[in-house]
């Protein structure tokens, strides 16, 4: 008994922080969604599945629907494939390794607000991009209004950001890869090939699972480079969920209507990531 | 054993938090202070210690006020940011208003009734200030805010520029009575030069954001957002179609406008002319090169002239709503008023002379007779709607069509009015 107590008293921090700052934010969400609240009134009346219905019809989430999948189509498989890449790189024995793993790493330790100010100053139509790319006789678009370069510009940008965090997960699951695999199979005639199949992929699955659930989950939430780099413009060509529900909860002050979208996300993200869970038993190593 | 240490550590902890937030209550109620804070959009210095200095005076009088903090947002996403505070329950005491926003606000309950403060107050003089200027601010027997700037959109130019680009000087095309939109696009023109980086004209604080300020240049062809009522999107207007046209050929055929993501600095000299207001032309004074000032061109169909206006009020979700009212009357009474006129045009009409205004800002009597004086009797506020929220971000997004070569202006200004029409019923 006394030690149910203790453990409860140091479960307590993580508990009382989970109750009051994940699930009561959820339920309150939950019961939002529900009602036509207004933030800066304060106006709140129960209308029932109304804006989940409204959801349904408005053409302007659908197309923000699409740009988010867009933005994750696109991010996640050139974020995993560069970070593995750059880990495979950096996994070979070579002078200034150490350095080069510093070098990528850095965007992560960085604030995010602070990154994409510097890439929109980066980015602007007479800014140091367009002026470098001049001096190699390239004509360089306006990054951030012509489409189809803004989504680009976004994506790249939060590449570019988060590629450090996921070349450390594949980085240490490459050192976790044992040495005597890949000596046998060179006695076998296993060529580089036929070894990265073969062992390396198998031995990183699980890394590779995770890195997945974590960018495809991040890449549905992102909102400060689309806040700071576009505004979700030109247009709504780079409006996504996210930034969509800020606007609707804090610009049009529906908070209801943003609590529904917000529902959804949150349902879709977390499907998505129980699909993942689901599958991985057909092709993560070790799993069953 | 430990167990034993745990139940020490919890009952230290215990007996820590309960000291701390026992102390907190007592040391705020030793001073029987109260900290009022104001949401600007100006960090101008000069702004600052105006408000300041204000502040710094009322505190001798009034010693349950601890401090009053001014908080500089960015212009650009003043509203939303202030928006933002009030919806999470961190509610500035005060803040300054837009136009723009003026009946959203007033819609969601958001601004306190100030007219009993202002009129309980000796000498406050209600009377005295202009009531075209309170209009927005007003409803009978309320006041939901004092109008601090009543500023007229100008064009302030660069008078060695354009001299230097053989281009005439836009005083001497007023003083012809030739001082048209037309005209000052053959300056702008003019005075562009791609490779020294410099504009014809520039609009700070339209930004390809602030859409509403475009007001400045459509009401001279004739055009307005929506009719009087605000029920009938008129974006796609002819009058409409002739003003963005204009403006369009101006940034992709004379490329004399910055196009989005161009920079350009009216202040470092490279820039002929630029469409602000006096509360933003302080520094003019300091530049090295000769600068002017003219009224807004006259466009096609109506010599008209654009008015900003920035409110101060008190918000409804103020914690000291009281103290902040009684501020806000000291720091607008006629006595203080008088001391915003170096910067903000004032409604209160002893400080509409232009001889006072001459006396206070950079302009001489002529030009504050010429862009204060005639600009607000004859111009308008700019544009604002009980449902701005609603539309302005949905006009924002549509009018991006428009800034590109080869937009379609026509049917991005139907495209307008299609998206917001359902919003201005």
């Amino acid at each position: 008994m006394r030690h149910w107590r203790t453990g409860l008293f140091m479960a307590a921090p993580v508990l009382l922080g989970f109750i009051f700052l994940v699930l009561y934010p959820v339920v309150s969400v939950i019961r939002d969604s529900f009602t036509s609240y207004n933030p800066l009134s304060g106006d709140a009346a129960f209308i029932g599945a109304d804006n989940y219905t409204r959801l349904i019809q408005d053409e302007t989430a659908i197309e923000v629907a699409k740009n988010t999948l867009i933005f994750a189509c696109i991010l996640v498989p050139v974020n995993m494939a560069l970070a593995l890449f750059l880990a495979i790189l950096l996994n070979l024995h070579f002078r200034g390794r150490t350095t080069f793993r510093a070098i990528f790493f850095s965007p992560v330790i960085v604030s995010t607000v602070a990154w994409t100010i510097v890439w929109k100053y980066i980015l602007q139509d007479d800014g140091p991009f367009n002026y470098f790319i001049g001096l190699a006789g390239v004509d360089g678009p306006n990054w951030l209004r012509d489409n189809p370069w803004p989504m680009i510009s976004v994506v790249m940008v939060q590449v570019f950001k988060n590629l450090g965090m996921n070349m450390i997960f594949f980085l240490a699951a490459l050192q976790g890869v044992p040495e005597e695999m890949y000596e046998s199979s060179e006695i076998d005639g296993a060529n580089r090939w036929q070894q990265f199949k073969k062992i390396t992929m198998p031995f990183i699955s699980p890394t590779i699972l995770l890195v997945a659930i974590l960018t495809i989950a991040g890449a549905f939430q992102v909102f400060a480079q689309v806040l700071l780099l576009t505004g979700g413009g030109p247009g709504l060509s780079t409006t996504v969920l996210s930034y969509y529900i800020f606007i609707n909860a804090f610009q049009i002050f529906d908070l209801g209507y943003a609590s529904a979208l917000a529902v959804c996300l949150f349902v879709f993200v977390m499907g998505l990531t129980v699909a993942q869970w689901q599958i991985r038993t057909r092709w993560v190593f070790r799993e069953v | 054993m430990k167990a034993k240490y745990l139940k020490m550590i919890a009952a230290g902890s215990a007996i820590a938090l309960v000291a701390f937030i026992g102390v907190q209550p007592a040391k705020a109620a030793a001073n029987g202070s109260i900290t009022l804070r104001m949401t600007m959009w100006s960090s101008n210095a000069g702004h600052l210690a105006l408000f300041k200095g204000l502040a710094d005076e009322y505190k001798k009088t009034h010693p349950e006020i601890a401090d009053i903090k001014f908080e500089s947002l960015d212009f650009a996403t003043y509203t939303q940011t202030l928006t933002t505070q009030i919806a999470g329950g961190k509610a500035p005491d005060l803040a300054w208003i837009l136009e723009k926003d003026a009946q959203q606000f007033r819609k969601n309950n958001l601004l306190l009734n100030v007219l009993p403060q202002m009129e309980s107050t000796p000498g406050y003089k209600v009377e005295e200030i202009a009531a075209g200027s309170l209009g927005l601010w007003r409803a009978p027997r309320s006041v939901y805010a004092y109008p601090f700037s009543t500023s007229p959109f100008a064009i302030f130019y660069n008078a060695d520029l354009i001299k230097a680009a053989g281009a005439e000087d836009p005083e001497a095309l007023r003083v012809k009575g030739e001082w048209t939109w037309t005209n000052a696009a053959k300056v702008a023109k003019a005075v562009t030069d791609y490779q020294k980086g410099n504009y014809g004209l520039n609009f700070p604080t339209f930004n390809y954001t602030t859409w509403n300020g475009l007001a400045a240049i459509w009401r001279g062809f004739g055009a307005e957002a929506w009719n009087k009522t605000g029920t009938t999107c008129t974006f796609n207007s002819k009058q409409m179609n002739n003003a963005m046209t204009f403006f369009h050929s101006m940034i992709y055929k004379d490329k004399s406008f910055p196009a989005p993501g161009v920079s350009s600095d009216f202040f470092a000299g490279n820039v002929g002319m630029s469409l602000i207001q006096l509360s933003r032309a302080a520094s003019l004074p300091t530049m090295k090169w000769k600068w002017g000032v003219v009224p807004l061109p006259k466009g096609p169909v109506a010599d008209a002239q654009a008015i900003g206006q920035a409110g101060m009020a008190v918000l409804t979700k103020s914690k000291n709503r009281k103290a902040a009212a009684d501020f806000l009357v000291f720091a607008t009474n006629p006595e203080n008023a008088a001391k915003y006129v170096a910067f903000f045009p004032q409604s209160r009409t002893p400080l509409m002379d232009p001889k006072v205004i001459a006396k206070a800002s950079i302009l001489n009597e002529a030009q504050a007779k010429l862009i204060v004086a005639d600009g607000i009797s004859k111009g308008q506020i700019l544009t604002s709607h009980p449902n701005l929220s609603a539309i302005e971000l949905t006009v924002k997004s549509t009018l991006d069509g428009l800034w590109k070569a080869d937009a379609n202006v026509a049917q991005t200004l139907n495209d307008v009015c299609t998206k917001i029409q359902p919003n201005l019923r």
